[in-house]
């Protein structure tokens, strides 16, 4: 019992600083919670369970709802956390050390916390939509439902291609938030942060090598020759490439890239970017570091075939020595460098993001009766609020005509099934 | 009295062809398309008729169709950005031209009206900047029997033609060669982004460095003005009217303030937006005395000029490009280009080798056209992605810049329709 107060006591002042620095989920709460627009309606959410996830979960039970709260990945649950929210209320299907057959379970369990099953879904990893198609035809339907990563997207429309969906789901992915703020910004400071810390190196008078200019490798580019860094950036696409070429970077293929760079960099989502060739090619001391979501883009197993020996370097990363005697130094395992190797995106940023999810099921609820089963964008007005919020949050005033926070008011409430 | 050029002099036609020349040169991307048109003339059967401002760089454009065996007519369709020796030297090889420098509004419309008659049948296509061509066409169909499309290269044109395509009035298809990262990105960030900050130095001669340089519009061109300025190392205030572009200048670093604010302390402001209006009485009164006041975005409506002669008590022209006002109260204010475009007024517009990538989308658009008009509905179509792709690729090699090819597996993954924003909206900061 003291134990569990201890826990809950632990994660208590981390929430308080998420939450100062959650400025647009505060916003949504200010705005809307009064009107309880979600009341009634019963909430599943997958999501890492970490203090930001939190801050989002609070403020839908602020909105009125009744949540439950299942892990979508095994190593990123902080029980501190799950412990503080349980304590709340909110049912937490989630433990540090779980495995992924327990995440599974959690799903389940969370589906099953009503007979009625949920009205409204918040989903990453479109874990509990998927498994929302797996019973009989005829189970209880969620009105509405939001999925927000890539991943999460892609199985849905395999999942489509196999079976009709079953209720609408709106795609909060493809948002102002992760185009403007997230990805140029977030990512970019949070993945040059990563393999700064990690590596400890000096970046001035390094060459830098990114792979892939899209929103993340621009923003990463930008930062990397602020630091003193001379970038080089390699692209598939010509648009993209001539774009870094016009903002003054110098552009090559990877093969004449690799014996130039100190550092690497893949953000490009795509796999097999930095292969054995590449590899094979690099000079000794070069840090290899991947900001795309999938653990593909640097060829492990073209690595490990150059490898004839591992030596641990701190946390974070390893230095894989090859059989001429060169090393190079992988961050993170060739993951997500951000999150494997590092503190992940900064509270601010997933402020943003996950603004948008709520938003996605608040501001669509009173029109969902017009929305058909499937896939739809997320609505302007998401991005609107999200906008305003934030530019608030930064202490820009804007002239007195444009529509800002105050032009939202509370909508009215379409009621629960 | 029509406006034909007809027996241009001969030392006219000289300059015009050293003008040519000098742009040739720096526009390699139409100079490839030429070379491979040349031989097999795929525009032999058609007739094409232009509107788009009559300058060097349009003449390059202009050669290319000749030399794909089109038979052209073409008009600038402006007041004053003609140049005559340009219109002179295209005239000597057989272009209908029409149209001179310095015009009024109602013989600039008796040009175009010209030039859509310039052929015995009509044009087969229309290669327009403003919809001034298209809508001559809609309203007197009589004399476009034989048109089969158009390409219309500015947003506002492309929005006229949709709602005249939902009216139901559009008859032939209209190709919007504006909404491409070649065009939309290159052009309005890197092309007018330097031309304009080029424009206010060669009029003002100031040091940039330190100055209080306020830009008022955060889109394609505001953006490329206000990271230019900052690069020479002016101290950039952003005004906007948006909160997503709000938050997209502060990220990248500028303060963002309203006008009154902003203006206080400016010595350099810069209007970038589409919209009239943007500066008016109440900002001129914030400004601190000996402020440049300049304008790059659409036209001169920007800055209300109306406003500022209510307050003006005396004007001189202190350099060329240069009017200063002097107030009523005593300060005074210094008005670039008469609040019109700053960029083709004090510099020399788009640099040639950016209107190569725009112009390549639309000679390409064309010969697409000409190749297969025939199956595209009347309404407003868009360039498909991939043709952005090939511009962007021929203007690499011109840079000879290399870039790595996809391999198979990566192709599979990059055109499963998983990354829809990399070639939308700009994200870099
Ligand atoms: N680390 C994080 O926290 C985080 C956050 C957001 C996104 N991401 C991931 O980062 C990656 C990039 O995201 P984005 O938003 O910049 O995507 P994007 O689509 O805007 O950009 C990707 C770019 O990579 C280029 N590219 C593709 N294959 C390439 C290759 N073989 N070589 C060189 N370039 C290639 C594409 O042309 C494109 O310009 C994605 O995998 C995304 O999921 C990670
Ligand atoms: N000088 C040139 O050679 C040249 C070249 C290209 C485009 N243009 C013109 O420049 C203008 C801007 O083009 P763009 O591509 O940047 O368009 P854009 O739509 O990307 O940007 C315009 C921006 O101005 C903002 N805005 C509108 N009214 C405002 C106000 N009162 N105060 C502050 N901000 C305001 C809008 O919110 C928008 O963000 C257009 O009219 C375009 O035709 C000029």
């Amino acid at each position: 019992m003291t134990e569990l107060i201890n826990r809950t006591r632990r994660a208590e002042p981390r929430l308080e600083v998420a939450m100062a620095q959650m400025p647009v989920l505060g916003a949504i709460r200010e705005k809307f919670a009064a009107d309880a627009p979600l009341s009634g309606h019963r909430l599943a959410l997958c999501g890492h369970v970490t203090v930001e996830t939190a801050v989002q979960v609070l403020t839908l039970v602020a909105l009125g709802a009744e949540v439950a709260w299942c892990a979508s990945s095994a190593s990123t649950t902080d029980s501190d956390v799950a412990e503080l929210i349980r304590d709340r209320g909110v049912g937490v299907h989630g433990w540090r050390g779980m495995s992924e057959d327990d995440l599974l379970r959690g799903a389940r369990d969370v589906l099953a916390t009503w007979p009625e099953g949920p009205t409204l879904v918040l989903d990453e990893g479109a874990v509990l939509i998927t498994a929302l198609h797996q019973g009989p035809e005829d189970a209880p339907r969620p009105v509405l439902a939001t999925e927000k990563t890539p991943d999460g997207l892609a199985a849905l429309d395999r999942l489509a291609a196999r079976t009709p969906l079953r209720f609408p789901i709106i795609k909060s992915d493809e948002s102002f938030g992760k185009e403007a703020v997230d990805n140029p910004h977030g990512t970019a400071q949070s993945l040059l942060e990563t393999i700064l810390a990690v590596s400890g190196r000096l970046l001035a008078g390094k060459v830098f090598v990114i792979a892939g200019y899209g929103r993340v490798g621009a923003g990463l580019a930008e930062r990397a020759r602020g630091l003193g860094a001379r970038v080089i950036v390699t692209e598939v696409r010509p648009t993209r490439a001539l774009l870094a070429a016009l903002d003054g970077y110098d552009v090559v293929p990877m093969a004449e890239a690799a014996p130039l760079g100190d550092f690497f960099c893949t953000v490009t989502g795509a796999p097999r970017v930095l292969r054995g060739a590449h590899l094979a090619r690099m000079r000794s001391g070069a840090v290899l570091a991947n900001g795309g979501h999938r653990p593909w883009e640097i060829d492990l197993d073209e690595l490990d075939a150059l490898t004839v020996r591992r030596r641990p370097s701190g946390p974070g990363s390893e230095w894989h020595v090859l059989a001429d005697g060169r090393q190079l130094q992988l961050i993170g395992g060739g993951s997500i460098a951000n999150l494997s190797a590092g503190r992940g995106n900064a509270s601010e940023v997933m402020d943003v993001t996950f603004a948008s999810q709520v938003l996605a099921l608040q501001l669509v609820l009173p029109r969902v009766a017009g929305l058909v089963p499937g896939l739809h964008p997320l609505p302007p007005e998401c991005d609107d609020f999200v906008a305003a919020a934030f530019a608030r949050a930064l202490g820009i005033t804007l002239p007195a005509e444009t529509p800002d926070l105050d032009a939202f008011t509370a909508v009215p409430v379409g009621g629960a099934r | 009295m029509s406006f034909r050029v007809t027996r241009p002099p001969a030392e006219l036609v000289e300059l015009g062809r050293a003008a040519l020349d000098v742009a040739r040169d720096q526009m390699p991307v139409l100079a490839g398309i030429r070379s491979e048109v040349a031989g097999t003339r795929p525009l032999q059967a058609q007739r094409v008729a232009g509107c788009v401002h009559l300058t060097k760089e349009t003449g390059v454009l202009v050669e290319l169709l000749v030399a794909a065996g089109a038979e052209v007519a073409w008009t600038g369709g402006d007041e004053v950005s003609t140049q005559d020796e340009v219109a002179a030297a295209l005239a000597a090889e057989g272009v209908e031209v029409f149209g001179r420098r310095g015009m009024t509004t109602a013989e600039v419309e008796q040009a175009v009206t010209e030039t859509l008659g310039a052929f015995q049948d009509g044009p087969t296509l229309l290669v327009d900047n403003g919809t001034r061509l298209i809508e001559a066409a809609l309203s007197a169909p009589g004399t476009v029997p034989r048109l089969v499309a158009a390409t219309e290269k500015t947003t506002e044109g492309c929005r006229r033609v949709r709602e005249w395509a939902e009216q139901g009035r559009l008859r032939f298809p209209v190709v919007n060669v504006n909404d491409l990262v070649t065009k939309w990105e290159v052009d309005n960030t890197y092309g007018t982004g330097q031309s304009t900050v080029d424009g206010i130095v060669r009029a003002t001669g100031v040091l940039l460095a330190g100055k209080r340089f306020v830009v008022v519009g955060f889109g394609q061109v505001g953006r490329g003005v206000a990271l230019r300025a900052r690069g020479m190392g002016a101290r950039v205030v952003v005004c906007c009217r948006s909160a997503r572009t709000a938050v997209r200048a502060r990220l990248a670093g500028f303060p963002v303030l309203p006008p009154h604010e902003a203006l206080v302390g400016a010595d350099i402001v810069c209007t970038a937006t589409g919209y009239p209006d943007v500066l008016t009485g109440e900002h001129l009164d914030a400004l601190p005395g000996g402020a440049v006041l300049c304008n790059t975005g659409h036209s001169v409506t920007e800055i209300n000029l109306a406003d500022l002669a209510e307050r003006t008590r005396e004007t001189k022209r202190i350099r060329p490009h240069v009017q200063r006002h002097i107030l009523h109260d005593g300060r005074h204010v210094d008005l670039l280009s008469g609040g019109g475009l700053i960029n083709l007024d004090a510099a020399e517009g788009n640099p040639s080798e950016v209107m190569d990538i725009t112009f390549a989308n639309q000679a390409l658009a064309v010969l697409d056209l000409a190749a297969g008009a025939d199956r595209l509905a009347p309404g407003v179509h868009e360039v498909p992605a991939e043709r952005d792709e090939d511009v962007a690729r021929r203007k690499l090699a011109a840079m000879a810049v290399r870039i790595d090819a996809p391999t198979p597996e990566q192709l599979e993954v990059l055109t499963s329709g998983g990354h829809p924003g990399s070639l939308g909206e700009r994200s870099g900061p």
